[in-house]
């Protein structure tokens, strides 16, 4: 490898630092890892450890009661390989928050939370104030949670969250298989691979409102099980009566949780792949004026970012510059060339 | 040539008992032994859970013989790979050895023309794995402005917000997290982690 002579307009490090962005966006965006099994490993890892500490002390003490304490790191140390869940374990990471978020964990008091924060199982996160929300990443399976303002959840795993106040969006992925429980005081929201919110209402009498934006969703409660399918709002009162009605997946009701979606990094993604993530959280159905235009999204590839555009106006603003453009009707983002 | 003395003091208080050290080893090292086996085993996530559980298992029931000639990251990731040979050979397979083909990629001599983005020329899985799991061996917000960076493309004074930080301070902060990021991605096995005079280009190394 050669020397080279530094531009004098070339500040220190310059060069450097080119080869090191260079890498990064070659390689391009993190793609999530399974936190279900990140979870497991941990809880096994950890009654590895304590068992080979167990094991040493056993080693400095009194046989009889190193014995014990061997005995006992190894009936942890079995019961976490085999059951998985019971050990405390991150299950769900903090993506984005407007406004204030305090979270506690099992063992900790109520705190402001960090972007980034990984949260144990049994931790409680609580928005202040009606404008302020919160996005999540849960389990590894790629299952967006939202939280919107003045609610109050408890993540009891990463297949189960407690609401005891607010609203909660959840969006299990496109290839999720659904399994997310979201338990509340007047029943039980169930997902089967979808898009749903959750929200306890309290105005005077006590309700449950179930929306659903696609997939469709299970509700246990006391006298039976009701299903919300896609494009429905469920309003379940106290005394048992069910109010149903329609609710387009594009509706301004959704708008809160498109606000609150976390931040998604489009450089180095395909134009379909951005189109697809924009068209889903848009509540919008994705077409192509041709096979070609569609196999030709799928070939670009986007650079840069998009700063804090939202995601329904991300098409627009990246469309034009691969020389096509998006129009939208009916809840359907049709794409097709520029004219 | 470092002793490594921060790994050495958290494996000591680890063998102490100290379970907030115990927590920040999770922390550190889990998600980058995972990315590093997931992409060596095809992508496959149960193959990659046995084998990440059975090297953190086994390096944790003889942490005391941890002495710091290398970083613990170097360490455990010799632990995969070893526990990956063994795999393959009680199998009769051998792994699916990775490398780069210089042709492939642009030539130092040879300048990228103009109008190739340097996403033209994205890495291989495994070469893109290394440096996504040299970004989660460091510190979240290390990771994260890098990110911001150069991935978002985000200026020093958006980052600076978004940290709650002075514009120089948020700097200061980039120039960290680079020298974590390039420490991290050589302990990994990253074999042309970027260095000033290097060819705008990287090889990744065999996976065992």
């Amino acid at each position: 490898m050669s020397e080279r002579e530094p531009r004098p307009d070339e500040r220190p490090g310059a060069e450097d630092e080119h080869a090191l962005a260079a890498l990064l966006e070659r390689a391009g965006p993190r793609p999530p890892l399974p936190e279900e099994d990140l979870a497991r490993i941990g809880a096994a890892a950890r009654a590895a450890w304590r068992f080979g500490l167990a094991r040493r002390r056993r080693r400095r003490r009194l046989a009889t009661v190193t014995g014990l304490a061997a005995l006992l790191a190894l009936a942890l140390a079995l019961g976490l390989w085999t059951s998985r869940g019971i050990a405390p374990a991150a299950v769900a990471e903090i993506a984005a928050f407007e406004g204030r978020l305090l979270a506690s964990t099992p063992t900790s008091r109520m705190a402001p939370a960090t972007v980034g924060g990984r949260l144990l199982a049994g931790s409680a996160l609580e928005t202040s104030g009606g404008a302020s929300s919160a996005a999540l990443a849960l389990g590894g399976a790629g299952t967006s949670l939202r939280l919107g303002g003045e609610t109050r959840v408890r993540i009891a795993s990463a297949e189960e969250i407690e609401l005891t106040r607010g609203a909660l969006y959840v969006d299990s992925g496109e290839r999720a298989t659904g399994g997310v429980r979201v338990r509340t005081p007047l029943g039980t929201a169930r997902d089967v691979g979808t898009q749903f919110s959750v929200r306890l209402i309290e105005n005077g009498a006590r309700a449950l409102e179930i929306r659903v934006r696609s997939g469709a969703v299970a509700v246990e409660r006391t006298g039976g099980e009701l299903v919300a399918a896609p494009a429905e709002e469920l309003l379940i009162h106290t005394d048992g009566s069910v109010e149903r009605r329609e609710l387009a997946a594009d509706d301004p009701a959704w708008g809160w949780a498109l606000a609150a979606a976390p931040p998604f990094a489009v450089s180095g993604r395909t134009l379909g792949e951005v189109l697809r993530w924009a068209c889903r959280e848009a509540g919008w159905r994705l077409r192509y004026e041709s096979a070609e235009l569609e196999a030709r999204a799928e070939a670009i590839r986007v650079r840069g970012g998009v700063g804090a555009l939202r995601a329904d106006q991300v098409p627009f603003a990246v469309l034009p510059g691969a020389g096509l453009s998006g129009e939208l009707s009916s809840s359907e983002l049709l794409v097709r060339r520029a004219d | 040539m470092t002793d490594h003395r921060e790994d050495r003091e958290l494996t000591a208080r680890m063998s102490a008992g100290d379970e907030a050290a115990f927590d920040a080893f999770a922390e550190r090292f889990t998600r980058p032994l995972y990315r590093f086996a997931l992409s060596r085993l095809g992508g496959d996530r149960d193959l990659t859970g046995d084998i990440v559980q059975t090297t953190l298992t086994r390096a944790l029931t003889r942490i005391d013989s941890y002495r710091g000639e290398a970083s613990l990251l170097t360490w455990l990731t010799a632990c995969c790979r070893n526990e990956i040979r063994m795999l393959f050979r009680s199998r009769g397979t051998a792994p699916v050895e990775v490398e780069l083909d210089d042709a492939l990629l642009p030539s130092p001599a040879a300048p990228r023309p103009p109008d190739a983005s340097p996403e033209s020329s994205l890495l291989s899985r495994e070469a893109a794995s290394l440096v996504h799991a040299a970004l989660d061996a460091i510190p979240v917000h290390y990771a994260r402005a890098l990110e911001w960076k150069y991935l978002e493309r985000l200026p020093v004074q958006a980052i600076a917000e978004r940290l709650s930080l002075h514009p120089k301070a948020a700097e200061s902060l980039l120039t960290r997290a680079r020298e974590a990021f390039r420490r991290a991605y050589r302990e990994l096995g990253g074999e042309a982690a970027p260095q000033p005079g290097a060819p705008d280009h990287v090889r990744a190394r065999a996976a065992t």
